[in-house]
């Protein structure tokens, strides 16, 4: 389409949409960062300005500093979740699917389907069913039930299945040869091969869990127990008459994501495009 | 035991551990989600009784059911129109070869990883009807302020635009890749052959964008009869239940009211019409198709 030359109204009525829309698409940001930095006074002056008159940081310190807020221990819990969730992921689905790829194991081929049949199951036909397991096992509002059910999700089997099934046979065949075992067939060869999709699925179920919602909502009920994301919505309750401090709490689960996908956006994207899945 | 069968069962030790998880958490969950629908299930007592299908016949006199369902149908129609026709334009015009569009992308691309949370927080204030800066925008060029979220009139579309805020940029990607895989010599022959801009987009656009177009609308579709967070955060359902869609009805029988036969029975129905949703996009995916 590039080779066109398309008359310059065309190109004008181009230029502004995509303007406008970078306005649509950038002023909410604005406006959180510009709150966030307002002295919670001119948050209801009039004219309402997406920038303060003059910048503060006071709102990020009292985040912190002020007590009953527990901005840290909801920091302590998305981090730690996620990073648990993410490694275990990695892990366990690597090890999977190393064996649905290359091992000989009896009624391989109906599990894997069975795996890949569950990815058509809607979250909220297996949301009660959990929810009473967990009351069961005594583990809801605990760190358990916001990470071991997370880790059975189908998604890093089928995508890391997929790409070991691409990594050519000769290789191990070669090293099986030589008396190397399976343990070292994978560790040795197939993971290192494989980080670059090792490395999309741990930012996709990185990102997948930190602004995770639903499922932390459901399972936790004490405040200390809230990642951040559902903190923030509690906070913003609690605190709806200082919209300057929930804005910069809003910030604070906002930036280390903003700066992660400006890092990695090819990744991000590709990974996002690739599975479709966002939560 | 064979040597064979014995060392397959030692293999399997490699898929043993996320088996585990998947059975506990997912198989046999599916299943019993289908078992306590035909239940009436205390989950505090932990008293349980088959009540056959009155879980069932049950929606039939349940008011909220029936606007849930409808104020679903509204939001799924509104969203999945109107975010992708924007997903498109703005597809089209990256494609058309626009300056800057790694700007452009990654901007109209970032609310996507943020969470509901941060997006239910910042559109919540934005749509203020006394502070938000929509309303101060709207009296500056003598309009009326607008109640985003308190009339139940609009309530839905503010919804819908936040939804298209934070997730046009995913069909926009899917979209331009389609786009420019479009031979370009296509477009410069039927030029040759004095096609305007128009007849081009419906003659040689759109029919290649056939596939494209029915996994995006299938995909959204399958996704906007899941919607939740986004009123829960920003209505909480209201007002006058005008947000109330069917996974909030789900949520509240089973985790408000802890009627969690009956919120079963919904999630199968639910189940059942997603089923049917993602069959017809599996056909369509896995139909023989003409590539360019």
């Amino acid at each position: 389409m590039k080779a066109l030359r398309a008359p310059a109204a065309v190109t004008v009525f181009w230029y502004a949409l995509f303007a406008a829309f970078t306005v649509f698409f950038l002023v909410p940001l604005l406006f959180m960062l510009g709150t966030s930095l307002k002295l919670e006074k001119e948050v209801y002056d009039f004219p309402v300005r997406l920038w303060p008159k003059s910048a503060t940081v006071d709102n990020y310190v009292a985040l912190f500093t002020r007590p009953n807020i527990p901005m840290l221990r909801w920091i302590f819990n998305s981090v730690y979740v996620t990073l648990a969730v993410t490694a275990g992921v990695l892990v366990i689905d690597s090890l999977a699917a190393f064996g649905f790829s290359r091992l000989e194991i009896p009624c391989k081929r109906w599990l894997f389907a069975m795996i890949i049949g569950s990815m058509m199951i809607p979250f909220p036909a297996t949301l009660i069913p959990v929810y009473g397991l967990l009351q069961k096992l005594h583990w809801l509002d605990t760190y358990k039930a916001l990470i071991i059910p997370p880790l059975a999700g189908p998604l890093g089997v089928f995508l890391l299945k997929q790409f070991f099934d691409t990594i050519p046979r000769d290789l191990e065949e070669a090293a099986l040869l030589d008396g190397c075992s399976k343990v070292d067939l994978f560790s040795r060869i197939i993971l290192p091969l494989s980080m670059p999709v090792m490395a999309t699925l741990g930012i996709l179920v990185f990102m997948g869990i930190w602004n995770s919602f639903l499922w932390p909502l459901i399972v936790t009920n004490s405040i200390k127990m809230h990642p951040l994301p559902v903190g923030l919505t509690f906070f913003n309750g609690e605190y709806w008459s200082e919209r300057a401090l929930v804005m910069a709490a809003a910030a604070v689960c906002a930036f280390p994501v903003l700066v992660v996908f400006l890092i990695f956006q090819r990744y991000i994207v590709r990974g996002i495009m690739m599975t479709g899945l966002k939560d | 035991m064979t040597g064979r069968t014995k060392n397959g069962l030692v293999n399997a030790l490699f898929i043993a551990p996320y088996l585990a998880l998947f059975l506990v958490w997912v198989a046999l969950p599916a299943f019993f989600g289908v078992a306590i629908s035909f239940t009436k299930w205390n989950i505090f007592t932990g008293e349980i009784g088959f009540v056959g299908l009155n879980n069932y016949l049950r929606v039939l006199s349940d008011d909220l059911f029936l606007r849930s369902l409808l104020n679903t149908f509204q939001y799924a129609a509104l969203s999945v129109a109107a975010g992708n026709a924007v997903s498109f334009l703005l597809a089209c015009g990256l494609a058309g070869g626009i300056a800057g569009r790694r700007f452009f992308q990654t901007i109209f691309f970032a609310p996507i990883i943020l969470s509901i949370g941060v997006t239910g927080v910042i559109w919540g204030w934005l749509y203020n009807t006394d502070f938000g800066i929509l309303n101060y925008w709207l009296q500056q060029t003598g309009l009326p302020r607008l109640n985003w979220l308190t009339n139940p009139k609009f309530a839905m579309i503010s919804i819908v635009i936040m939804v298209i805020w934070a997730g046009a940029g995913f069909n926009m990607m899917i979209y331009l890749a389609g786009l420019l895989n479009i031979p370009k010599s296509y477009y410069e022959a039927a030029q040759l052959d004095g096609a305007g801009a128009m007849s081009r987009m419906i003659h040689i656009t759109l029919p290649l964008m056939k596939h494209t177009f029915a996994f995006t609308l299938i995909i959204s579709t399958i996704g906007a009869f899941q919607v939740f967070d986004q009123p829960y955060i920003l209505t909480g359902g209201g007002p006058d239940y005008a947000t109330y869609t069917y996974v909030y009805h789900i949520y509240s029988n089973g985790f408000r009211y802890f009627r969690m036969g009956y919120a079963s029975a919904l999630s199968c129905l639910l189940a059942a019409v997603i089923a049917l949703f993602s069959f017809i996009q599996y056909k369509m995916l896995t139909r023989r198709r003409v590539d360019y």
